[in-house]
């Protein structure tokens, strides 16, 4: 059992260090710090609040900030459609993460999905039963729902 | 999948805001105010070399005071690389002719969808209302029509 956690552990380092290396390097590759990269065991999402063409917009909580996340999904069957969604990507994060300016919307982080599913397949659930079981339930603050939906679109990440 | 965590505005979009109210039931004191707050963004968008190109109601967020923000940058581009982006773009009510028609546009086309939005925040109804998207991006190109407000204009 031990041997196991120790062989996880390592393959998630591994693989977090390739992951890493390829939103450097990569095709993708931003000039943005790591620190523009979202955390996803610290990111609960609650309700929907809007609805795009291929996007949606949930309220959410990121460490301890009360945020708006932007989920865009790529279609699987429109290729085209998939390459202006990654473009306009790519453009919004580019051109918010420079703007600051109290009439703008601000953006904090950015998260790119490559083979991450793999990544959060091995981390979220225990990174989630962990938080989730900590999460002050009794707070007004933070709705019970938070905790399901998170737990629900968890699970929606990872392919369940 | 993408995923891009935001600041969190709690007050919706314009456009529900306008929605909930009577058309011309909003102060004109809150109008410009809004006005303003678009017109300020703006000019530090274009400040920045960065044109928006779907300014619109739907983009722009208000907090609890009423303030708005502009947001959704999808499409929104360096000036300078405007042009090599400019197919399907936009909302079609809120776009400048010269976008709809595929020509060389610059911020400019900013200006027209800014002033789509003063027009919207003082009828409180959508522009063109009267006519589908599409009929509006013809009537605009070809037949010329300006948006009157004389009719509409609740002051």
């Amino acid at each position: 059992m031990m041997c196991a956690c120790v062989c996880v552990c390592v393959c998630v380092h591994v693989f977090w260090a390739f992951v890493q290396q390829y939103l450097e390097t990569g095709p993708h590759a931003m000039e943005l710090a790591d620190n523009w990269i979202v955390d996803m065991s610290q990111l609960f999402l609650g309700h929907k609040f809007a609805t795009g063409n291929c996007s949606r917009l949930y309220h959410g909580i990121y460490k301890d900030q009360e945020v708006a996340v932007k989920v865009i999904r790529q279609p699987e069957d429109a290729e085209d459609k998939a390459a202006i969604l990654d473009r306009q990507f790519v453009q919004e994060v580019s051109c918010l993460s420079c703007l600051h300016h109290p009439n703008i919307v601000q953006v904090g982080w950015w998260w790119y999905s490559l083979c991450l599913f793999l990544f959060l397949g091995m981390t979220s659930w225990t990174e989630l039963i962990r938080t989730t079981s900590s999460f002050p339930l009794q707070s007004s603050a933070v709705p019970s729902h938070f905790c399901i939906e998170s737990c629900y679109y968890h699970l929606l990440l990872i392919g369940f | 999948m993408y995923c891009i965590v935001m600041e969190y505005v709690p007050g919706g979009s314009l456009r529900s805001f306008l929605e909930k109210n009577n058309p011309g039931s909003i102060p004109l004191k809150t109008v410009v105010m809004m006005a303003l707050d678009v017109a300020r963004g703006m000019t530090y968008l274009h400040s920045q070399g960065v044109v928006h190109r779907d300014l619109k109601s739907d983009n722009l967020v208000l907090t609890k005071e009423l303030h708005v923000k502009l947001a959704d940058f999808g499409v929104g581009c360096q000036e300078s690389q405007c042009d090599l982006f400019n197919a399907d773009l936009g909302t079609y009510r809120w776009m400048a002719p010269e976008m709809i028609k595929h020509k060389h546009y610059s911020k400019k086309v900013d200006v027209y969808s800014f002033g789509i939005v003063l027009s919207e925040l003082v009828t409180g109804l959508v522009p063109f209302h009267d006519m589908t998207p599409v009929q509006a991006a013809f009537a605009v190109v070809n037949k010329v029509i300006y948006y009157l407000l004389c009719d509409t204009f609740p002051f």
